[in-house]
């Protein structure tokens, strides 16, 4: 019996030791969101290429929980929302090409990028940009 | 019972190989079967494969400089011959991808994407005494996602080519002729890979591989010397991310190659060269270096585990 006690005792401490996890020390971190493009105050010249280059990363050791993208022309319009789906990734790179309309005059454009974690931790990053005719 | 043992070790080994390296990560490679001598004997093998390319940047990416590119992997492979007819082989790869600019470098190092390959082998009169001698083989494999497809650089997703994996299940089928008249010989092989889809949507091209090598053998007191020289073509479709069609991706190349394989007793040494003679890869802004390769194999047993 005191045997069986002994194992079972060995056999507990075993399963606690195993069942720790190192407590991470950046639980304070926001998901990061790096661009590679546009960058702020770039300027896209429509007559030569009315093609816009959106790329970056979102990533979080915790896992991303939601993404959302939107680009907006003069605080007004809103030309794109996405939601992509990111749920239990770490990393999720966006790369998409946007067209931009002619303009007459320029005009002025923001991208905002939202990224939340699954502990509720958001990072937002905005980006303004011009269009000239 | 020692049949039993010997699959047991076999996939003991490819265990070994894929725990040792769950710490550092993980690749897609090309499994190019090469040439497999011996048909009916199961072996166990290392592979070293070099491959470098130089890469131009194209217009989506107007501030960003000319790359090189250095691809080495370290490859643990084997083969189980499972019956005179049916042989199972597993490569397990740990790969080293580098990337230089002049101004910085990048290094990702880990275990790559683990394939496992079944070849039939439908006709052989190898050891009759035909003039010629042939042997035909198809095969199917799976390479599974075991490689880490997400580094990140600063940051950023590093690009899907520079990742240790795929992310994807890719299927792979393949058709291989080997015709011996005497000391010479032709092995031609047809390779056809489909990659899957991975968590981005993102899928690599599919892939075709056409290979056909002349060979000789030259029997010496205790080795063989078997010297050869082929001709490669390789054609990869566009990358798909989200169903579309990526510009600047695929391609096409001829390329040579020249090398030769030494048996000694249960060894086999190969070593093999390859230099592209004409590409056109990702819209011509990439191109390739000379690309190594050699390897060691050790042949285990003579018979196959079960005889028809």
């Amino acid at each position: 019996m005191i045997k069986y006690m002994i194992q079972l005792l060995f056999m507990s401490i075993l399963l606690t030791v195993f069942a720790c996890r190192k407590r991470s020390t950046d639980s304070a971190l926001s998901p990061r969101i790096v661009i590679a493009e546009p960058g702020i105050g770039d300027t896209i010249d429509v007559s030569v290429n009315p093609e816009l280059h959106i790329e970056f990363t979102a990533s979080s050791d915790k896992g991303l929980h939601a993404l959302e993208v939107i680009f907006v022309r003069n605080n007004t319009d809103t030309l794109l929302h996405e939601n992509p789906s990111v749920m239990d990734l770490k990393a999720y790179p966006y790369h998409e090409h946007y067209l931009l309309s002619a303009t007459s005059s320029i005009e002025s454009y923001q991208l905002h990028i939202r990224a939340e974690d699954h502990d509720g931790a958001v990072s937002e990053e905005m980006v303004p940009i011009f269009a000239q005719p | 019972m020692i049949r039993f043992i010997y699959v047991l070790i076999f996939f003991g080994l490819l265990f070994q190989a894929a725990k040792a390296c769950d710490v550092c990560g993980c690749a897609p490679a090309g499994n190019a079967l090469n040439f497999l001598p011996e048909f009916q004997k199961h072996f166990v093998g290392i592979r070293y494969q070099y491959q470098g390319f130089r890469s131009l940047p194209h217009e989506d990416h107007t501030n960003t400089l000319p790359t090189t590119e250095h691809f080495y992997t370290f490859q643990a492979y084997g083969r189980l011959v499972i019956h005179q007819r049916l042989h199972l082989l597993a490569f397990v790869p740990y790969r080293v991808n580098q990337r230089s600019t002049e101004s910085d470098a990048l290094n990702l190092s880990g275990l790559g994407d683990i394939t496992l390959q079944a070849q039939y082998l439908i006709f052989n009169n190898y050891g009759t005494n035909a003039k010629f001698r042939n042997a035909l083989q198809v095969g199917a494999g799976l390479k599974l996602p075991s490689g880490k497809f997400d580094a990140l650089d600063d940051g950023l997703m590093i690009h899907n080519n520079m990742q240790l994996g795929s992310g994807s299940f890719d299927f792979s089928a393949n058709i291989i002729h080997t015709l011996r008249l005497k000391a010479w010989g032709l092995n031609t092989s047809m390779m056809y890979n489909r990659p899957g889809e991975n968590v981005y949507q993102f899928r690599f091209g599919h892939q075709v591989n056409v290979n056909t090598r002349a060979f000789y053998l030259h029997e010496m007191k205790k080795l063989t010397l078997m010297p050869q020289v082929g001709c490669m073509y390789d054609f990869a479709g566009a990358d798909y991310l989200k169903n579309v069609s990526q510009t600047h991706t695929g391609g096409n190349q001829w390329s040579l190659h020249a090398g030769a394989d030494v048996y000694f007793k249960s060894f086999a040494l190969g070593f093999q060269a390859t230099r592209a003679i004409h590409e056109h890869m990702a819209e011509g802004h990439i191109t390739s270096l000379t690309r190594f390769q050699c390897n060691l194999i050790y042949f285990l047993k003579h018979k196959p585990i079960f005889k028809s």
